[in-house]
């Protein structure tokens, strides 16, 4: 562990940036609070605005979408630093998309863009361009979203960036994108291809969203002892890591799962466990036992 | 939506529903009959089973119902007028 103050933050900065393609996302922000609190104590605006967009995107990672918004106009009001103008818009177009405001966050993505074409990253290209994916993904655009996520593929390949991060996710979100289009099998290698990478990855968060895509996948197959085994996988991890977004979505698919299977006690357990989370809404379990909702839903919705 | 062609979250699936939560308890809790409504849910646990196809007949089926219901309750109208 270094002891001068910037190469402390330097070393905690790196060790945040691992911790997030790793999904371990409170440890990352851990590490991005310590490193922040050396920038303020060395009094550096670009350090500060450099942690506070890496404290931002933890925050973010981890759901908590007010926290991670609050600066981040102002470090863009403030900042001409191409990287920071990047990171802040990414993570605001981010929070905005999670949010449902998909237009504006659509504009935000689009000016990250505009600051990634002076620096030479692929990686970030990629990332910006798998961002606006996600949007378009939101709005339910698929045939734009299923091309910006090949744009975005086609970036990494330029950039020779391989199978490392953000290929696994720009992979998994297209092949859930090609699920959404009704391409099963399709959608189910590029997926099962993304598991792979998100495997030798370490990369947690892809990973966990791989089993569970791939179970809507083959709940739509009618392939159900296929879907409820990676169902599983996925509810043992979010279980683990406190995926809260995730858990809920293997409740519903499990649930339905096990609907379609004939074993109603067991969806009747996962529906339990799902109408737990809205206690206000007591008709939920029976909502779901009677109508199939798959068709209508985006498991990437966040809003 | 109802086309298929917008995607929501289950979140927003159930602000939804909490909107109309009453009229929903009213469908699945406050009916006179259990009976019946019992019935309607077994019908609809067996429509969810068939395939696609069987489900787009058995759609005009009740479309074909309603309009012949419908032509019977005008020509009742014409004639009371």
């Amino acid at each position: 562990m270094s002891t001068e103050p910037v190469a402390r933050y330097t070393e905690l900065t790196e060790e945040g940036n691992l911790q997030v393609r790793c999904g371990e996302f409170r440890q990352a922000e851990e590490r991005f609070q310590a490193a922040l609190e050396i920038a303020r104590e060395l009094n550096d605006q670009h350090l500060v605005h450099r942690a506070m967009c890496n404290l931002s995107t933890a925050r973010l990672s981890q759901g908590d979408i007010q926290e991670a918004e609050k600066g981040l106009r102002e470090i863009l009001l403030k900042s001409s630093d191409p990287t920071i103008v990047f990171i802040a818009s990414s993570n605001l177009a981010s929070a905005l998309r999670r949010q449902g405001r998909l237009h504006k966050a659509l504009m935000y993505a689009k000016r990250a863009l505009r600051a990634s074409e002076t620096l030479e990253n692929f990686t970030w290209k990629a990332t910006c361009h798998n961002l606006i994916a996600n949007i378009y993904l939101n709005m339910s655009y698929l045939d734009d979203a299923m091309a910006e996520y090949r744009f975005a593929l086609s970036l990494s390949e330029k950039g020779h960036i391989g199978t490392a991060y953000p290929v696994d996710y720009i992979k998994e979100n297209l092949g859930y994108c090609s699920l959404l289009k009704k391409r099963y099998r399709q959608g189910i290698a590029i997926i099962l291809e993304a598991l792979q990478i998100s495997l030798a990855n370490g990369n947690t968060r892809c990973l966990v969203e791989c089993y569970q895509d791939l179970c809507f996948a083959y709940m739509q197959l009618k392939e159900l002892k296929q879907a409820e085994e990676h169902g599983e996988k996925a509810l043992a991890i979010a279980t683990e890591k406190d995926y809260k977004d995730i858990l809920k979505n293997c409740y519903y698919l499990l649930g339905e799962v096990n609907l379609l299977m004939g074993n109603e006690e067991r969806s009747d357990l996962y529906f339990d466990r799902l109408q737990a989370f809205y206690p206000h809404l007591p008709v939920l379990k029976q909502f779901l036992r009677t109508f199939d909702v798959s068709n209508i839903i985006n498991l990437k919705n966040p809003f | 939506m109802e086309n298929g062609e917008y995607k929501v979250s289950l979140e927003t699936l159930f602000k939804i529903l909490s909107i109309f939560e009453m009229n929903i308890a009213d469908f699945f809790n406050e009916d006179p009959s259990g009976a019946t409504r019992e019935r309607e849910f077994e019908f609809l646990r067996q429509y969810q089973r068939l395939s696609p196809r069987a489900q787009e007949e058995v759609q005009a089926f009740v479309q074909f119902k309603m309009q012949g219901e419908e032509r019977v309750r005008d020509e009742r109208l014409k004639k009371d007028n």
